[in-house]
């Protein structure tokens, strides 16, 4: 890549006439971004070779801003809209952010550093929820985050992307840059809730979908999505387990239909379409550009051209140059599965239970719409197994029915000490911004 | 609380794969009542969940029952 091609707006530049995001119901065209990305620059000439924070509540605003600063600006960080306050402060102070640009305009809020040398490409700095604590910063360019994109593709269909995720975030830039980077048509949500973005997508005729296995949960059990014809789903972010890729597959029969697996950090990742949880066994071992093999603690190791180069990861890698993705696998018969995130253990009595293995166990309950396992603390046993269910019916005899329904299947599949020893029926589990069903870390 | 104590451990005896003991009763030592320690350790948490409280972990000392009669005791207290 070379010159304008090497930007976002070069990439959008380069596609005809004809509508690239539709936004509240309007038309943008390559020419309408572009004149507008330009205006941009040209209000904020102070932004060139800076290091600037993004920050907008509406993802139109958003994309039209990052647009504009990629191959300007030295940096963007890419901010989540519900940042604020110190934590906001601390997160600009770690980035170096010299400058904040939100839907009102730019503002100073740091020096810039003296070290700061213009020219390269402009890095994307995104920042991860964590589980605990401050967000963590990892970086990206628009080539490194375009190779992972672009792997994997190749066909001519029409898409008609509907964005599902938050711009801000790294599966939220995925599906951006997938529809940018082809020119098809990205349908942008309007603010509101998930019906809101049912409808704006079945109005414009989306036909490929991205979003979390939670989502999708959340999709199926609202009914919104009866009115797109998806023709690809995909999902990713959290373990994709066979009921949901089932229940997909059975209300969605033309669909293709695929789960990614992606380490954020690392910015690699691979996708399985056959239908089935997990990746076949056959893929481990085999040679570049994507190497896979498990650790001899169970975890996934990567080895990939296009791995971030992050010095927060330099403590994960091997002698060999694999990455540890730190997420647990088994492999099983001719498949390997995902086991869950090695720190997201719950440690009953010694025995270590992944949350992820017992919640898609339970999804395979009929009347089980999705379920949350985390640990609860007890002083007899460490941790006990406790299981959040999501269910329709919260009536006293159908909740202890499930339940009972629920008991029967794990004890037919788990050992004693990974069975829910608390079950609690409710009628909504909390889904986070980022899509995936809010884990809670308890002692 | 007898009442409940009971009925509790006779779920949790079901959902954990125990068989209590027939004769259940005061004198019952805890560890021949045929719950194991995860089965114990589920009934305090469903206890707590049910009674808003552990009396385990809310008191000074550590009291260990040896029989179901101290632990209903410890309960009732």
């Amino acid at each position: 890549m070379s010159g304008e091609t090497a930007s976002l707006l070069g990439m959008i530049e380069a596609h005809p006439e004809r509508a690239l995001i539709i936004h509240h119901d309007q038309p943008f065209t390559p020419g309408s971004l572009s004149r507008a990305a330009r205006d941009i620059r040209a209000r904020h000439p102070q932004l060139q070779g800076a290091n600037v924070a993004l920050q907008c509540a509406d993802s139109g605003d958003f994309l039209l801003r990052l647009i504009a600063l990629d191959g300007f600006a030295r940096e963007i960080l890419l901010l989540p809209p519900c940042l604020s306050g110190s934590a906001l402060k601390g997160t600009l102070s770690r980035a170096g952010s010299t400058h904040l640009l939100d839907h009102t305009g730019a503002s100073a809020v740091a020096p810039p550093s003296p070290a700061a040398a213009a020219g390269g490409e402009t890095l994307w700095l995104f920042t991860t929820s964590g589980t605990t604590g401050e967000p963590k910063v990892f970086s990206h360019t628009l080539r490194s985050l375009t190779v992972s994109t672009r792997a994997g593709r190749g066909d001519a269909r029409e898409c008609r992307w509907g964005l599902a995720y938050q711009p801000h975030r790294f599966a939220g830039i995925q599906v951006v840059l997938q529809a940018l980077a082809s020119g098809n048509v990205l349908v942008l949500p309007p603010p509101g809730d998930i019906n809101a973005s049912m409808e704006a997508f079945a109005r414009h005729r989306v036909n490929t979908l991205s979003a979390t296995p939670s989502q999708w949960r959340n999709f199926l059990s609202h009914g919104a999505l009866r009115g797109c014809a998806l023709e690809q789903i995909t999902l990713g972010g959290e373990i994709a387990d066979q009921a949901i890729l089932s229940a997909l597959a059975r209300q969605f029969p033309a669909a293709r239909i695929v789960h990614i697996y992606a380490s954020t950090e690392a910015g690699v990742g691979f996708s399985v379409a056959d239908g089935r949880a997990g990746f076949p066994v056959a893929w481990l071992d085999q040679g570049p550009p994507l190497q896979l093999r498990i650790s001899a603690g169970g975890s996934l190791l990567i080895r990939s051209p296009a791995l971030s180069r992050s010095e927060a990861l330099l403590p994960r890698l091997t002698a060999d140059g694999y990455l540890d993705t730190q997420d647990q696998v088994i492999a099983s018969g001719d498949r390997v599965y995902f086991l869950g995130r090695a720190s997201g253990v719950i440690n009953v009595g010694g025995n270590k239970v992944h949350p992820e293995e017992v919640e898609s166990l339970v999804r395979e309950v009929p009347g089980v719409r999705n379920a949350l396992v985390s640990g609860r603390s007890s002083p007899l046993m460490g941790q006990l197994v406790l299981l959040e269910v999501q269910a329709d019916d919260l009536s006293a005899a159908a909740c202890a029915e499930l339940k009972r329904r629920i008991r029967d299947h794990c004890r037919q599949h788990l050992p004693k000490y990974k069975m829910p020893a608390l079950i609690n029926i409710v009628q909504e589990l909390a889904v986070s911004e980022s899509g995936k069903v809010e884990r809670k870390h308890c002692g | 609380m007898r009442t409940l104590i009971l009925q509790t451990m006779a779920e949790v005896a079901e959902s954990a794969d125990c068989t209590l003991v027939d004769d259940l009763g005061d004198a019952t030592v805890l560890l021949e009542s045929g719950l194991d320690s995860l089965g114990f350790a589920i009934l305090v948490a469903r206890l707590e969940e049910e009674l808003g409280r552990d009396p385990f972990t809310e008191r000074e000392e550590v009291v260990y029952p040896r029989t179901l009669g101290e632990f209903i005791a410890i309960y009732e207290r």
